[in-house]
């Protein structure tokens, strides 16, 4: 009779310990018992969490050093003391092992994308650490990515659902306009590069913030596997795309573009319509594609259809950065950050 | 006689492939098109064409700078390939063999990463060409005198390309894998799309002098490819005439590096094909590699900025293309070297 009662108990008692959560690729997840510290195993993932809570992460992707000087003042204290483990970006794999069973994270996120992840996944579960996949990369998978996250880290699900919520909101507006047929398309050119003839395909994944707000890629490409990697194309394909508006990632070509012979009869230019993507502290829309994409959907809303107009954008920004990241802004850092809207 | 035919003739086939370059392009302009435009624009006879604006500016700001780059880029390589070369008396020998294009590569790597400007990444490149090339001397000049010179510069060459091309591969290691590796790795490959008409008055100068100096020069590098001891006992100050040389080439080939990236195999094939039509003479096979630099080269960027939607990096057209034409070359490498 006791047996019984033990037996009928058993799956009870593992259930009180052992919590079970789907992940963004299906993969069911038995969570681990008590979970404080999360190895986000690329920098989006990495920024995901830092945007929930900067304690939370148990080391970083690389050197902060590495990256931009302003940028790293913007970032908490704690955040730049974390020791380095790695990570799975730039098409490659720099995960130190050792020292991630030194540091012990207690849950891997990330989103797998290719096979040779599959052995990472399987070096952490072998020791010991759930590995959890969240589509940190696309814009409309930030609310649930949120919502995922208030599950797994309990603590924080009332602050994980508030973001969720505001990434539901301003998705919901920008489709207002990408969907809204009566809204004019504008052919959208994203210049990469100190050249700025490295762009993206179509339905590369470096465009989608643009795209995501209605943009018009110019440069599309036949093939069908959608190539997520930079394409260097001749001045004189620009000048036949003519585009409304181009949106530039290189600050050196940004401050040439205005006076370069090469780009002065293409429309965008001619009518002053290209603009700088604002990177304090992290890229508003790519590399990395990162949470900060929200407040890039706001952002080029304004640039591409003049809405929300600069009062409100300026007020977004303060709200955002307050929201996600903890700072307030001053007048100075806002025009920093996005220069003269 | 039938040397003097042949340079004519290319000369000729120099300047139709750079008219034929002129009018080809992503953007159509009909012959017709561009012939108005050259008779109303340089000689102020008949009509402007329509859309006079665009056209100019595709035929004279976007275009013309970056033919002409290509044919001082192509000459450039071919002749600094062909002085290394007749120097080395080996035709295996291109103007990386002492560490050039190693040093340039991280010289320009590294401009990428620790500065924001495209000017600074092109003295970075020129500057750490030149070093590479003096840890080169400085390891053949460890040996001392002792056997022969040649074989120490090479020597020297290997252990700097290694050398440089490791800490090449440091600077990808560190570089902000955002924004500043996919610019060194599309800098590694080659292109002429950042050529404007700054740039190309900037270095057309140096490249100039320098491809016309050792032209003619051919006739000191033809007692030096008898080897040193011949070359004394003939009057010429070896030693004198080697480091001009050397210096002139490494110039060469560090420009075109700073202004299109890595552009292989035009160093090492050009010179053999001229050998091949014109024979060993440096004094007539210098001259002819430039001509046939200029056409290689030209015509190949014609290909990359044309054919797709996309630009093809020049550096893997040359490769590509070379490597069928080196083979054939080779096919009629008994004729002999010198």
């Amino acid at each position: 009779m006791r047996n019984m009662i033990l037996i009928f108990l058993f799956p009870l008692i593992l259930g009180l310990h052992a919590k079970e959560l789907v992940d963004m690729r299906g993969v069911k997840v038995t969570l681990p018992e008590k979970i404080e510290k999360a190895f986000g195993m690329s920098p989006p993932a990495t920024f995901l969490l830092y945007s929930l809570d900067p304690t939370l992460i148990a080391g970083i992707n690389f050197d902060p050093k590495r990256g931009d000087k302003e940028a790293l003042k913007m970032l908490s204290e704690e955040y730049k003391k974390l020791p380095v483990l790695g990570g799975l970006h730039s098409g490659g794999n720099s995960i130190n092992k050792e020292e991630v069973l030194v540091v012990r994270p207690d849950i891997a996120v990330y989103m797998r994308k290719n096979a040779g992840e599959e052995l990472v996944e399987k070096f952490m579960q072998d020791n010991g650490i759930a590995v959890f996949n969240l589509d940190t990369e696309t814009i409309e998978g930030l609310p649930k990515a949120y919502a995922l996250m208030g599950e797994i880290f309990s603590k924080h699900k009332e602050r994980a659902m508030k973001l969720s919520h505001y990434a539901q909101q301003i998705i919901d507006k920008a489709n207002s306009f990408a969907k809204n047929p009566s809204v004019q398309r504008k052919v959208v050119y994203y210049a990469q590069g100190s050249d700025g003839l490295k762009t993206g395909c179509d339905k590369s994944a470096h465009y989608s913030a643009i795209a995501f707000v209605g943009g018009t890629n110019p440069h599309v490409c036949k093939a069908s596997n959608a190539n997520n990697s930079l394409e260097q194309i001749p001045i004189e394909q620009v000048i036949l795309y003519n585009p409304d508006i181009i949106i530039v990632q290189d600050k050196e070509f940004f401050e040439k573009i205005k006076n370069d012979p090469q780009w002065a009869l293409i429309k965008a230019v001619k009518e002053d319509k290209f603009y700088l993507v604002p990177r304090l502290p992290l890229n508003w829309i790519d590399r990395p594609p990162s949470f900060m994409r929200l407040l890039g959907v706001s952002w080029l809303t304004h640039v591409i259809y003049n809405e929300p107009n600069k009062n409100e954008l300026k007020s977004e920004m303060r709200g955002f950065y307050k929201l996600f990241l903890n700072i307030d802004l001053s007048d100075e850092q806002i025009e920093q950050i996005v220069g003269k809207l | 006689m039938k040397n003097s035919f042949l340079f004519v003739l290319l000369a000729v086939f120099l300047i139709g492939s750079m008219l034929f370059s002129l009018s080809i392009g992503r953007y159509e302009i009909s012959i017709q098109t561009i012939l108005e435009m050259i008779l109303w624009k340089v000689f102020g006879m008949g009509m402007p064409p329509k859309d006079v604006a665009i056209l100019s500016n595709i035929l004279f700001d976007i275009r013309l700078p970056r033919i002409l780059a290509t044919v001082l880029v192509g000459s450039a390589l071919a002749v600094s390939g062909g002085t290394f070369q007749a120097m080395f008396v080996n035709p295996l020998v291109s103007p990386g063999i002492l560490g050039v294009l190693a040093g340039a590569s991280f010289g320009a790597a590294l401009g990428i990463m620790i500065t924001e400007s495209w000017f600074s990444v092109q003295l970075f490149a020129f500057a750490f060409g030149f070093i590479a090339v003096l840890v080169a001397l400085g390891v053949a000049r460890i040996y001392g005198k002792s056997g022969s010179q040649t074989i120490l510069l090479v020597l020297g060459g290997v252990i700097s390309s290694s050398l440089f091309s490791a800490l090449l591969s440091v600077i990808k290691f560190v570089a902000d894998p955002y924004n500043k590796l996919p610019t060194i790795v599309y800098w590694l490959m080659g292109s002429f799309s950042a050529v404007d008409m700054k740039t190309l008055t900037a270095i057309s100068l140096p490249l100039l002098f320098s491809t016309i100096t050792l032209v003619l020069m051919g006739k000191y590098l033809n007692i030096l490819s008898l080897g040193d001891d011949d070359a004394k006992a003939l009057g010429v100050r070896v030693e004198l005439v080697r480091n001009v040389a050397i210096l002139l080439a490494i110039l060469l080939s560090t420009l075109t590096v700073a202004i299109a990236g890595m552009i292989g195999w035009v160093g090492l094939i050009i010179p053999h094909i001229a050998r091949f039509v014109v024979g060993a003479n440096n004094r007539v096979m210098l001259p002819m590699s430039a001509l046939m630099g200029g056409v290689f080269l030209v015509l190949t960027d014609t290909l990359c900025r044309s054919a797709m939607t996309i630009e093809i990096p020049i550096g893997i057209a040359t490769s590509l293309i070379g490597i069928p034409i080196f083979i054939l070359a080779l096919r009629n490498a008994k004729k002999g070297f010198a």
